[in-house]
């Protein structure tokens, strides 16, 4: 069988249309697509205010009843639908690390108890998920990617999303998305990524190989351009002088429309201009000029 | 590298038992789907020459079926009543020649041999000879007769002894009488 015979195969399994929910503090945003000749084609992007904002402490009784009525509200037409759905948090929630082992386990469980008993003596404690995923080895050490969310709030989002009808995918941090999305374009040597969202925003670094070496997640709240600009120049530079083989070739930036400022604080500092991440990039039309809200939509809209 | 890590008790666990579940089901009903359709083809190109052999079967029928009409029901039962009170005015007593050579067949010792039978089914009587080199085993096979409960009376009607070469052998004739 030619390829193209498989490839045919394949389109006749693959879903016809996709959705991505991108649950903020206070807002959740929602893209659908639908696939088009040579890639999809955007066929709802909305956004609404929640009642009651989210992911501040512990969640109250209220939390999820409002998250269920704003996803009724912007994403009602997914209710009793068979489409993949994959759900982003922000990323100021999510704990990322890649753990350097002298030893893998082999059995995904322990590997999950193994990632942690890490996260906890980085003072990740308290109730969480965790999700790993083994990225090879590099110099004699297993490399493994270990990501925490706390327990409670994925709580809360799974009873939102089933009192609203929905049955997600999977569920992520934005930057993981944004990283899958432009992974072939942006992974050919070792880069630096800046996710910005609405409430959020994260740096997220790899090695020439391709594979996440540090990731960490902010919340934007009075933090400007510039001061993104500043912690993320902090944090390559630090990334860098970690290791002689640790380098950041480009920087690039992810976020819709309002990302522009962010460029051009980043610009300021970096030696080499940044790269910006357009929405409607990689195969989607109709993205122009798609607010960080719904960038952060689309690309778990586009999640494999 | 791609990220292909999530928090996987979102979905449920047994999602991918329930997907390969059902796809294997497809599969295996695309499968019989194809066996079908290929076997509707095949019946399809034997339709004509099936069709043909019928034809020639019902001609064939039809070239056997009866020239005359066959009589109304009414007289069919008559002559089935008549018949009946025929053979029961010529019935036989008893058993069949073929059924008493059966039982005779069954019963009779190794060494006792059947000489002669005479049976009488109109009148429900037999009169057979038998002989045999042993007394007793000729008092067996009367014993016998006497335990089989079809019969109302069986009667040693005559012991006598033949000369032959080798050992003397005795002959019993016995008289038999079916219950009425």
């Amino acid at each position: 069988m030619s390829r193209s015979w498989i490839d045919r195969a394949r389109g006749l399994v693959r879903p016809s249309a996709r959705a991505g929910l991108a649950i903020g503090r206070d807002y959740v945003g929602f893209a659908e697509l639908a696939r088009a000749p040579g890639g999809w084609r955007i066929t709802a992007l909305d956004q609404a205010p929640l009642d009651t904002p989210l992911f501040a402490g512990a969640p109250g009784p209220d939390a999820h009843q409002g998250l269920a009525r704003a996803l009724a509200r912007v994403a009602g037409a997914l209710r009793r639908r068979y489409v993949p759905v994959h759900v982003s948090v922000p990323d100021a929630v999510m704990r990322w690390a890649t753990f350097e082992l002298d030893e893998l386990p082999k059995n995904a469980a322990a590997r999950v108890d193994l990632v942690r008993f890490r996260f906890g003596r980085q003072g990740t404690n308290g109730a969480h998920a965790y999700a790993c995923q083994p990225l090879g080895s590099d110099g004699g050490k297993h490399l493994l990617f270990g990501m925490a969310l706390d327990d409670a709030w994925r709580a809360v989002v799974g009873e939102a999303l089933a009192a609203a009808g929905i049955v997600p995918w999977s569920v992520s941090g934005n930057a993981c998305r944004q990283f899958n999305r432009f992974h072939d374009r942006i992974t050919a040597a070792g880069g630096a990524l800046v996710a910005l969202a609405p409430d959020a925003w994260s740096l997220w670094l790899w090695d020439a190989r391709g594979r996440p070496r540090y990731g960490r997640g902010r919340w934007r709240d009075a933090a400007g351009p510039g001061d993104i600009a500043v912690e993320a120049e902090r944090a390559i530079l630090a990334y860098v002088h970690g290791g002689r083989e640790r380098s950041v070739e480009r920087v690039y930036v992810a976020g819709g429309a309002e990302t522009e400022a962010v460029v051009v604080a980043l610009d300021a500092r970096l030696r080499e201009p940044c790269v910006r991440l357009a929405a409607d990039q990689g195969g989607v039309s109709g993205a122009e000029g798609a607010t960080a809200c719904g960038a952060v939509a689309l690309a778990a809209a586009l999640e494999q | 590298m791609k990220i292909t890590a999530r928090f996987d008790s979102v979905r449920s666990r047994l999602a991918l038992a329930l997907a390969a579940t059902a796809w294997t089901a497809a599969l295996g009903l695309a499968v019989a789907a194809a066996w079908l359709a290929l076997d509707a083809l095949d019946l399809r190109v034997e339709r004509p020459r099936l069709e043909a052999r019928l034809e020639r079967v019902e001609a064939q029928l039809a070239a056997a079926g009866p020239r005359e009409e066959l009589p109304p029901a009414a007289d069919m039962e008559s002559l089935r009543r008549r018949v009946q009170a025929l053979n029961k005015l010529s019935g036989m007593r008893g058993w069949g020649t073929p059924q008493l050579l059966g039982w005779l067949g069954r019963q009779l010792p190794d060494n006792v041999y059947l000489v002669s039978l005479a049976h009488k089914p109109r009148e429900g009587e037999a009169l057979l000879v038998a002989e045999s080199t042993s007394a007793e085993a000729l008092t067996a096979f009367l014993l016998r007769l006497e335990q089989e409960p079809g019969f109302a009376e069986v009667l040693l009607a005559k012991q006598g002894a033949r000369a032959a070469p080798g050992a003397p052998t005795v002959q019993f004739e016995i008289r038999l009488r079916w219950k009425a």
